[in-house]
């Protein structure tokens, strides 16, 4: 077991995200998070990634209590995040972000390395990488954000809302992505709205909703529910 | 203690209960935080003495041109807030304040540094109010604020200014015209305040210009911070505390600013909701009481 | 006129130190950093206590002074700020008021309400030309601050730090989940910003020879005057108001007979530009 979120209630002011929610990520899985706008998929990531006050609950990775970690120490054990919306840094350049992503790599030797990999997996952003990231396109802006994250060679890589605002065949082209990072060995937490997508690269998945685990299973069994293909799947 | 101490001391933390209850119209309903709340006393007792000092007319006449022209001054000094952001705005405040004293020390017509002297304690039919007779007027004064603040934060005027302090655009959404809003706060809260520079003028006899400091602004802040923003109790709480407080314990005369000072750091780190804020000290303390009386009955019972 | 526009340079320098420190507290954490004047009135008057005491080496007031003003910064940060980070940005406002006027009073109580001078020893070239002159401490000053903004300019646009700090001025957040410890970037930020200001405090009380309680006030309100006039959070933008705040100053008060308080003027300035120009002279 990699990740293990236990009764986790989390509360902005009044409103209630998540209500007691309970998952699970073992090692080597694409685990897809599934809901609707507003059901509380970016705030199971944020407090995972530890960027939420959470009210009650455990965190676990890798058997260790995290639950009050700073994210950077997060970051240091292995979780890397792609965040909603990507949040590259406008005002650095492509080149400058990645080596944030990088800052925890203790050799400028193997930032380069992680950058040259950045690089072979999207030749664009070594053409843009003098650039200034507020120049970038959405595409290009989803792709330099997971370069981010994988400069510091992460085990588990949460993934949020990756295809928002994306051109069709670009969403093609980042789960292939994906698909090659888990093969790779990289673990994945995916919230997803486009959820077919999500449940064919994924081997399981929780849906959420109103701030809590409404169903949870293998990507066939959700597929398969009528609840969901009513809801998400549109059939 | 003599009756007339008490009395003086009565006078100005009611003056004070005025012109703080004016505050927490911008402050506390608008979220606009304001650090200039000096300036619009100063520019409230400076009306007053000009009036009735200079033009020679009564203090009946002059005060509710006083608090006109405050109201005036004030909605166009809240023009500035509906351009600039939060930040910027607070900065404009602390401007204000040092660009009215400026302006009152430079130009001789408001007295420059030596200020106006000579303001007279009102009459009433032809005979001058005493001590006790000017604590009744405040006291009437203090019972109308608490009216038109109560008027004005039970009215739909208070959802606007709270939807206004949280989210402007929400605000906007829900057909609340912001701008008028906040200019209405302005012109209101800056009414309130320009009252009680007057009333001070009256009682005191003159002002000057190094009667409104910036540290009287942050006074205020501090009065309504501890009381409780957002309250009309608080506003009233929080003033005449704070101000009874240094005069009951004289000793500390000497440390007023730094037990201020402390107290508004330690209270806003800890308690930014006040004494007697929703949900501030006294709230949590009556439902903990509530809480206990409950299990005693629910314990008596068998 | 060259003269005077030597010396405005000279008073536009002290401002800017001022300004830089508030710039980057503001820059990182969007707090309107009030309690930066009693860090600079401390570093004055921790050079005082070191000149009246152990050494009258101007040089050795102005260490100490950055030392115990970057500490004095730091307990700010982590004591009133760090616990009001999720609270609305108002609230670290008023701490930080809070914090300024209680500081003031602690030096009066302390040190006492008169002025003390200031005259510590030092040895520092002066310019002596036709056409204009600048005393020692005057070219003290400019060199100070030339160097000191030398030094920051490298550090963030050349090392790796800078850029952290870069970073997590545009998005705190990601920076820390990236891994960047922005705990300690905010510290160092405070640290560096408060040495400055120390370090300013010390300037200005040996250039005019005195020090006292409030002494912070006027300074860091035009401080804030040139932050708000630079566009908030831009360091150059307040560099350029620094010293065009400092020029419209000293050229006013050349005016004969006309004494309207520079203060005044300062904070009238930003009114009006504020009104006709939201986001500063030089803001985007």
């Amino acid at each position: 077991m990699l990740l293990e979120v236990q009764n986790l209630y989390v509360s902005y002011g009044k409103i209630k995200a998540l209500w007691g929610v309970n998952i699970v990520v073992n090692k080597g899985e694409v685990v897809a998070l599934i809901g609707a706008n507003g059901a509380g998929k970016s705030s199971l990531l944020r407090s995972i990634m530890g960027l939420v006050r959470i009210e009650t609950g455990t965190i676990r990775y890798d058997g260790r209590n995290i639950t009050s970690w700073k994210p950077w120490d997060r970051a240091r054990l292995g979780i890397g995040f792609v965040p909603e919306g990507a949040r590259t840094f406008p005002d650095l350049t492509v080149e400058e972000n990645l080596i944030i992503g990088g800052v925890l790599s203790p050799h400028k030797r193997a930032v380069a390395n992680a950058m040259q990999r950045v690089f072979e997996l999207f030749p664009i952003l070594k053409e843009r990488r003098t650039q200034l990231a507020r120049t970038l396109s959405g595409g290009e802006r989803q792709m330099l954000s997971i370069g981010r994250a994988l400069m510091s060679n992460p085990t588990l890589l949460l993934v949020d809302e990756i295809t928002l605002g994306l051109m069709p065949i670009m969403v093609a082209q980042v789960f292939s992505v994906l698909c090659q990072l888990n093969s790779a060995g990289i673990t994945i937490l995916l919230a997803e709205q486009n959820v077919r997508e999500a449940l064919s690269l994924a081997g399981r998945g929780y849906v959420l909703e109103n701030g809590r685990i409404k169903l949870e299973g293998s990507a066939q069994e959700l597929r398969e529910n009528e609840a969901v293909k009513k809801a998400y799947l549109g059939i | 203690m003599s009756l007339g101490y008490i009395l003086t001391i009565a006078t100005f933390a009611s003056i004070y209960s005025i012109l703080v209850l004016g505050l927490n119209i911008v402050t506390g309903y608008a979220k606009q935080i304001s650090l200039g709340h000096a300036a619009f006393a100063a520019i409230g007792a400076y009306a007053q003495a000009l009036l009735t000092v200079r033009a020679g007319m009564s203090f009946w006449a002059a005060l509710p041109l006083t608090v006109l022209i405050s109201a005036c001054v004030g909605a166009l000094l809240g023009l500035p807030s509906l351009r600039v952001s939060h930040d910027h705005l607070v900065l404009t405040t602390i401007g204000i304040n040092f660009i009215v004293i400026g302006v009152a020390e430079y130009f001789d017509f408001f007295g420059g540094a030596m200020g106006i002297i000579g303001l007279k304690i009102p009459t009433f039919f032809g005979r001058p109010l005493g001590t006790t007779g000017y604590f009744v007027l405040v006291l009437f004064f203090v019972l109308l604020a608490l009216a038109v603040s109560h008027y004005f934060s039970k009215t739909w005027a208070r959802l606007a200014m709270e939807g206004l302090g949280e989210d402007e655009l929400a605000a906007s959404s829900l057909g609340v015209n912001v701008a008028r809003f906040k200019i209405i706060a302005f012109a209101l809260s800056s009414a309130y305040t320009g009252l009680a520079g007057a009333l001070w003028a009256h009682y005191v006899g003159s002002v000057f210009p190094k009667n409104f400091p910036f540290e009287l602004s942050v006074l205020f802040l501090s009065m309504l911070i501890f009381g409780g923003m957002g309250t009309i109790r608080g506003a009233v709480f929080g003033a005449i505390l704070l101000y009874i407080l240094p005069e009951i314990f004289r000793f500390i005369e000497n440390y007023r600013m730094l037990v201020y000072g402390i107290l508004l750091t330690i209270m806003v780190t800890l308690q930014p909701q006040g004494v007697l804020g929703v949900d501030g000290v006294a709230d949590r303390m009556v439902a903990k009481v509530d809480v206990l009386v409950r299990r005693i009955r629910s314990a008596a019972k068998p | 006129m060259v003269q005077l526009i030597a010396n405005a340079v000279v008073l536009g320098c002290v401002y800017a130190l001022m300004a830089v420190g508030l710039n980057m507290v503001y820059g990182l954490q969007k707090i309107l950093h009030v309690a930066h004047a009693s860090v600079y009135t401390l570093g004055a008057y921790v050079g005082l206590l070191l000149s009246l005491t152990l050494t009258n080496n101007l040089w050795a007031c102005l260490a100490a002074a950055m030392f115990a003003s970057s500490v004095f910064g730091l307990f700010i940060s982590k004591l009133v700020y760090q616990p009001l980070l999720d609270k609305p940005r108002y609230i670290s406002l008023i701490a930080s008021v809070g914090v300024f006027v209680a500081a003031t009073e602690l030096f009066r109580l302390v040190a006492g309400p008169y002025p003390y001078a200031f005259s510590a020893r030092f040895a520092f070239p002066a310019v002596k030309t036709s056409f204009v002159g600048l005393t020692s401490i005057q070219t003290l000053v400019l060199c100070f601050t030339g160097a000191a903004f030398f030094f920051l300019y490298t550090l963030v646009t050349k090392t790796r730090l800078g850029l952290a700090w870069r970073a997590c001025i545009q998005d705190m957040d990601m920076a820390g989940a990236l891994g960047i410890n922005v705990n300690r970037i905010v510290a160092l930020n405070f640290l560096i910003g408060s040495a400055l200001a120390g370090a300013a405090g010390v300037l200005v009380a040996r250039y005019y020879n005195r020090i006292f309680p409030t002494m912070g006030a006027v300074v860091s309100y035009k401080a804030f005057v040139v932050i708000v006039l630079g566009g908030l959070g831009s360091m150059p933008g307040a560099i350029l108001a620094a010293l065009v705040l400092a020029l419209v100053e000293s050229v006013l008060g050349a005016i004969p007979r006309f004494e309207f308080p520079r203060d005044a003027i300062a904070f009238l300035v930003m009114t009006l530009t504020l009104i006709f120009r939201p986001k500063g002279l030089f803001g985007r």
